[in-house]
Parts: structure tokens; C-alpha cells; sequence
């Protein structure tokens, strides 16, 4: 992966473990959060609820708090700063497609969301407790 | 044309909106040559730059760079151009050694020995966001000659330096020029463009004003030198002398200051003058006129020029 766009993704990869705003918004505030919020509704299923563990609809809510987490306050932020201060045209000069920036930013969206998730199960599944995954095909074409 | 062109622009012209910022520029840069592009703020010569890398879409006019044409064959022409940009960044968290590994191509020079030429060597690991303004623009310098570039484009290049950086990026450039690579250097610090440029286009509101090197230059919008000696009492006989000299065009009193304007041969007949005359007063001095002195004649001439184009449009309305 030496080209242009994986180079870009490398350091772009590196750049977002540094960026203490990243690792707060994506990774710790929606595990923070589901903690507090799933320990204060706890977890007998009840008809406010739709009869659902109130601890495990907030887990579900929280997946998606981090992918807008990553879509709405990392990716759109990075992208107006990188714009701003000259890094885009920067690169630009620098021989790297428009379209690199673009890959190496979905990429690291992508990825950032799938940690995030990932850490965000490992830390619900042994608190509250994972429920088995029913018609799993519909997670992809939902999302 | 005696040497191939790297750069040949022909009646470029760009607008942002209503505003023309560049308007039907010609320019040539030979190859192996350092090329300055100069005028004020707002001569459009950053535009003009930005169109020579591809980085802006011109409205019209034509430009090719090492045979490719920029607005669409961009990724071919970059990897032969080394840059470095007015009002540029790289991402705050970025160290040095990380940008080089990040920017460099197959065909780069070692990284190690350029951060020790510009004095970076020990900000190896240090983010982009710590480093000083300095050090910022000579990181830039390493990243433009990085990857061995045919054309290097300077943008204001030591803005923020201190005098003693300036000078090292100064032989920078030199050495530069001295392996034969081509450069374009954007700036307004006169005396930058004196010390490193073989020829020089001077940019007005977007159009050439006048084009040569710095010394012609020099003398076709200043031509004279002006000489300043203080002589309490100053016998007439010897200011009449002076007035008479080949050259002199004016002789000023004021007290006991003496000043005297005239080509630059004066000079020596001044002086040659005073020695005869006897002891030589001790505040002699001697202002040579020099690229910034032609700079501000050539835009004063160019705005007289336009006031009387505006006079002249005024009284034709009128008729």
C-alpha cells in the first residue's frame, strides 16, 4: 500500500490517535454515556420500553450515537479545518489526487466506527449482557 | 529562443467573481533559471503561481509546464514540481519525520540529509503544530525539494524568517540553481529577489509591467544615485564645482546638509571632488538605488500612467 491514497490513510490513521476530541467523542463518550444511562434504567424489560431490557435498547442506541459520533463531529470538522488552514491544497501541490483524500477519509471513518462499536459491545457484553442477534442480514441493509 | 522554456504562460487571465486578478499575463521561465515574479499585494502573482500548479482552473490564456498542461495533466506535471505555498499547513499532529515519509516518491532525496541542511534534524520527531514559524516555512523548503523536482515554485519564501535563516535558505536556492534545477520564486521582499533572481517580471494588477534583470531594471526606473554629506559653512565655489560635474542632476542645501542626486558615475566624481577640495566630511554617504527603488518608480510611473488614461476617459465623456 504505497500509494498515494494508503499512504494517506496510514498517516491519517496515526494523525486520529492523537486528536484527544477523536478518542473522546468516538470512543468514550458513547461507552461512558451507555453505561450511566443502561445502569439508570436497568435491566427488566417493561412495557415503556416495549418490553425490551432498557440497558440493551441503550446499548443499541449508543452504536449509533458513535457512528454519528465519527460522520457528524470527526470526519465534517477534520475535513473544514484541513481546508482552512491550506493542508488540503497543501497535499494537493504535493502530488495527491482530490479523490485520495476522499478514499483515506472513508476509510478512517469506516474503521474508527468499527473499533468504536467493537470496544463498545466488549464493554456492554459483560454489564449488561449481549442479546443473540435476530435476522442479522437486516443490520447491513439497514445501515 | 536561445534555451528551452520550463514554464511558457501566454495571455492568462483569471477572475474570482467581478474581480480580474489576472489579466492576459505573458511569462516565460528558461530552464535553469531563477525566475522572480514581484510586484505588491494583490498583483495576482500568487493566482498566477497557483495556475502553473494546476491548484486553480484559469478562465482563459494557455500554459504548459515541462510540456503539460496543468489544468489537465495535473498528475502527471506534480510529481516534477516541488512547491511550497503561501498560507499552507500540514495537519497539527503531524511530525516531521512523518510528513517527509508521508510526501516522499521513489525518486526523493535522502529526508535525513535535507533536515540537516535546513537545521531540522533535531525536530526529527517533533509535531508540525510545535514547530516555530521558521522552522514551519524551512520544513516546507525540505518537502518542495524532497523529490528531486525539475521546477521548484517558492511562494514567499522567507516570510518569517529571521535574518540569519534567511540567508541559509538564500544558498539553498543557490545550490539549487547550481544543480540546474528550474525556480520560481513569488515575493515582495526586494532585496530577496536582488540577491537570487537572473530576471525578474515585475506584476501589477495582474499584467507585466516591466521584465529583465534586476540590474537593468534598476537602471530603467532608477537610475540615480543619490550622495549626502553635511559641510557647515559650505563654500559656494566648490557646490558650483559639483553642479557642473557630468551627471549631476540636482544639488540640494539645506544648513548644513548637502545633497546631491545624479547617474551613478557622480558618485566617484563627487567624491573625487570633496578629496580635492580637502578633508572629506565624516558623514559621507551614498544611497545606491536599488530593485525596490525601481519597484516603486515602475508602480508610481504605472499609476500616473492610469490617472492620466482616467483624465484623458473623463475629458472624452465629457465631449
Amino acid at each position: 500500500m504505497n500509494t498515494a491514497a494508503g499512504r494517506l490513510i496510514r498517516a491519517e490513521l496515526k494523525l486520529m490517535t492523537r486528536d484527544p476530541l477523536v478518542l473522546t467523542f468516538v470512543f468514550a463518550f458513547p461507552i461512558v454515556t451507555m453505561l450511566i444511562i443502561g445502569g439508570a434504567f436497568g435491566t427488566k424489560p417493561t412495557p415503556g420500553f416495549d418490553n425490551v431490557n432498557p440497558a440493551h435498547w441503550y446499548v443499541a442506541s449508543y452504536l449509533t450515537v458513535v457512528i454519528a459520533a465519527a460522520g457528524l463531529v470527526m470526519l465534517p470538522v477534520h475535513l473544514a479545518s484541513y481546508r482552512e488552514r491550506g493542508v488540503l491544497r497543501r497535499f494537493a501541490a504535493a502530488g495527491f489526487p482530490r479523490w485520495s483524500f476522499a478514499v483515506a477519509q472513508l476509510v478512517v471513518g469506516l474503521i474508527t466506527t468499527a473499533v468504536a462499536c467493537v470496544l463498545l459491545l466488549a464493554v456492554a457484553a459483560p454489564v449488561y449482557g449481549l442479546p443473540a442477534l435476530h435476522d442479522g442480514w437486516r443490520v447491513p441493509a439497514r445501515t | 529562443m536561445d534555451k528551452p522554456q520550463v514554464v511558457t504562460v501566454r495571455g492568462l487571465r483569471k477572475a474570482y467573481g467581478n474581480r480580474v486578478v489576472v489579466d492576459g499575463l505573458d511569462l516565460d521561465v528558461p530552464t535553469g533559471e531563477i525566475v522572480g515574479l514581484i510586484g505588491a499585494n494583490g498583483a495576482g502573482k500568487t493566482t498566477t503561481v497557483e495556475c502553473i500548479q494546476g491548484l486553480r482552473r484559469p478562465d482563459g490564456g494557455t500554459i504548459l509546464v515541462l510540456g503539460y498542461d496543468p489544468a489537465t495533466q495535473a498528475a502527471e506535471l506534480r510529481p516534477l514540481l516541488g512547491s511550497q505555498l503561501q498560507d499552507s499547513a500540514l495537519p497539527d499532529r503531524l511530525r516531521v519525520a512523518e510528513a517527509i515519509e508521508l510526501i516522499r516518491t521513489p525518486r526523493a532525496r535522502a529526508g535525513a540529509e535535507l533536515l540537516e541542511q535546513f537545521g531540522l534534524a533535531q525536530r526529527r520527531r517533533s509535531a508540525f503544530g510545535s514547530l516555530s514559524g521558521g522552522e514551519r516555512q524551512r520544513l516546507f523548503l525540505v518537502l518542495a525539494l524532497l523529490n528531486r523536482p525539475r521546477l521548484v515554485i517558492l511562494d514567499e519564501l522567507t516570510q518569517g524568517l529571521d535574518p540569519a535563516a534567511r540567508r541559509n535558505v538564500w544558498a539553498a536556492v543557490r545550490q539549487l540553481h547550481d544543480e540546474g534545477t528550474t525556480v520560481l520564486l513569488v515575493t515582495h521582499e526586494m532585496d530577496e529577489a536582488e540577491e537570487l533572481c537572473g530576471r525578474v517580471v515585475v506584476m501589477r494588477d495582474g499584467r507585466v509591467l516591466d521584465a529583465g534583470a534586476p540590474a537593468d531594471l534598476v537602471d530603467r526606473h532608477a537610475g540615480t544615485a543619490t550622495i549626502r554629506f553635511s559641510m557647515p559653512d559650505a563654500p559656494a565655489p566648490l557646490l558650483d564645482q559639483v553642479r557642473q560635474l557630468d551627471g549631476v542632476h540636482e544639488v540640494e542645501r539645506a544648513g548644513a546638509r548637502v545633497t546631491v542626486r545624479g547617474a551613478r558615475p557622480v558618485i566617484a566624481h563627487v567624491g573625487a571632488a570633496l578629496v580635492r577640495w580637502g578633508p572629506v566630511p565624516a558623514d559621507l554617504s551614498v544611497h545606491v538605488p536599488t530593485l525596490e527603488d525601481a519597484l516603486l518608480g515602475l508602480l508610481d510611473g504605472a499609476e500616473a500612467d492610469e490617472h492620466v488614461a482616467e483624465h484623458r476617459e473623463l475629458i472624452g465623456g465629457r465631449r
